[in-house]
């Protein structure tokens, strides 16, 4: 049990961390159309 | 499609590495496939009491589910790189080797690779993702069921109890892993692709309200408010994410403990396995190695994410006035319209960049004039000049440079002002605009010249620019068309 208890800690950081990579690589995305207008 | 295979940057080996990636997924699944049928086989005929297909099978490796967790991290990485690549183009500084209209050129086919890039990589990546989450599952099962069904097989001779309990409960089926993986990645990226998604639609109907709208200034604006509802969109899909993960924490939670093969073992007579040997340290190790990996990667997007926490400041729109004259500060209440510039300094005067003194200066401004006469001789010259004054220049050069505007045909002068913006961007760093405002003036020689009902203001009663720019702001905000009357010629 206390196995399954790390895969699912592991596995909910991984997707956590996942999550927040994939959000600020295409949130970035606006900040380079925004220098574009600065 | 041809359109997007030119707007996406070396389409054809994004296209065959997605491909590769999905079929190296698919031939991973399809070999734990066969070793789940393999092992139903041999499960079904232990049971009728033939245990030699079991002693058969063989203990597959982590290799698979491992390769097959990290392909689709690979083939991100790809996409990755090419986006990267396209917005370090959108961002490069105009030099003098590449002619301006290049520049744009190349400014335009960077932000059309991103735009592009950006979907192909998350519906590619969504695909291998998808099929990952599988192929993973079925290896992970493969691997345990294999070790359970022969731990079933050693004890069968001895404990007989035990070894058909291990028979019916090797290991984890598939839905309950599969399941746990899908619903983390579902449940804690699924929002933030739907919301990426949507941010680069949102953006590719604003470029084609961009391309015929009027004005830059309403091109800007559009752009902006696009960028605006982008990045909402994808913050609220952040906090739906990371609601997402916690969900799929307590799913995953819940499928491990409810489809527990141990537990289903426990509860049949003789399935408690107090013998059985020890589970290897390899699974915690990969465990710590994916908690450390992620741990790493969050430390490496601290840039990007310290960028996206900094506000930027508020669009503003009007021509980008890129001088370093320091002007009178004010908020002039005209638009400032693109003009022959006059800069004036207490040590410098000057046209479009280039220094002249006061009668060169109305020398240029009435070749200019002359020129557009001969270039369009059905319009109406329209006699405009943009002043662009340093706060502390004296009154008499003041007078000096618009006596010339007036002598070079350009009596419509109008007053610049730059407010300096800056902003210290994490990723970009240190950046700063001019914001530009003016104030309308035209400038007389003798007061019968100035309109009847316009505000007069002597240029001699000011000491400086800054001074007059004031008066002149004051006029123009009650609404007054000012004359700015020279002092007499000695």
């Amino acid at each position: 049990m206390g196995r399954s208890v790390l895969y699912v800690v592991a596995g909910g950081f991984a997707a956590w961390v996942a999550a927040d990579l994939l959000f600020n690589f295409l949130r970035v995305s606006d900040s380079y159309g925004r220098l574009f207008l600065f | 499609m041809v359109d997007i295979i030119a707007a996406v940057p070396a389409f054809w080996f994004l296209a065959a590495g997605t491909l590769a990636a999905i079929l190296a997924e698919l031939a991973l699944l399809l070999v734990a496939r066969a070793r789940l049928r393999q092992q139903a086989q041999a499960q079904s005929l232990a049971s009728a009491g033939e245990w030699r297909a079991i002693a058969a099978l063989t203990l597959p490796s982590r290799l698979a589910e491992i390769t097959a967790a990290l392909i689709p991290f690979a083939l991100a990485a790809v996409f990755a790189r090419t986006i990267r690549t396209a917005r370090s183009l959108l961002v490069s500084p105009p030099t003098d080797k590449v002619a301006p209209d290049e520049h744009a050129r190349l400014v335009s086919r960077a932000l059309s690779n991103e735009l592009n890039a950006t979907p192909m990589g998350l519906l590619a990546v969504s695909i291998t993702v998808g099929i990952a989450c599988a192929a993973v599952g079925m290896a992970v099962v493969a691997r345990l069921r294999a070790a359970g069904l022969r731990r079933a097989g050693a004890l069968a001779p001895e404990a007989p109890d035990t070894a058909a309990a291990w028979l019916k409960f090797p290991g984890p089926t598939l839905g309950p892993i599969a399941g746990s993986i899908a619903a983390f990645l579902v449940l804690g990226c699924g929002p933030i692709v739907q919301a990426g998604y949507a941010a680069i639609i949102l953006k590719i109907k604003a470029f084609a309200t961009v391309a015929v709208a009027a004005s830059g200034d309403v091109k800007g604006a559009i752009m902006s408010g696009a960028m605006d509802e982008s990045s909402a969109l994808l913050d609220r899909a952040l906090v739906f994410g990371r609601i997402g993960v916690g969900v799929a924490v307590l799913i995953a939670a819940f499928l491990a403990w409810h489809f527990s093969p141990a537990r289903a073992r426990a509860r049949l007579p003789g399935g408690m396995d107090h013998g059985a040997p020890r589970k290897g340290a390899a699974g915690i190790a990969l465990a710590c190695c994916a908690i450390a990996a992620a741990a790493a990667a969050f430390v490496a997007t601290r840039p990007l994410r310290l960028e996206n926490r900094t506000p930027w400041p508020p669009y503003a729109g009007g021509e980008r006035f890129l001088g370093l004259i320091a002007t009178a500060d004010l908020d002039g209440p005209d638009p400032m319209e693109r003009a022959p510039v006059i800069h004036l300094t207490p040590d410098a005067m000057g046209l479009d960049g280039v220094a002249w003194d006061a009668p060169s200066l109305a020398s240029q401004l009435g070749s200019l004039a002359n020129m557009y006469r001969r270039l369009r001789p059905n319009e109406i010259f329209n006699g405009q000049a943009l002043l662009i004054c340093q706060a502390d220049t004296p009154a008499d050069r003041l007078a000096a440079a618009l006596r010339a505007a007036v002598d070079g045909e350009a009596p419509h002068v109008t007053f610049g002002f730059l407010r300096r913006q800056v902003t210290d961007r994490p990723l970009f760093g240190h950046r700063w605009r001019n914001v530009p405002s003016a104030a309308r003036t035209t400038v007389v020689k003798v007061k019968a010249d100035a309109e009847a009902d316009a505000a007069l203001i002597a240029v001699d009663r000011f000491p400086t620019c800054a001074a007059i720019s004031k008066e002149i702001v004051a006029a123009r905000r009650a609404g007054r068309d000012v004359a700015l009357l020279l002092p007499t010629d000695r």
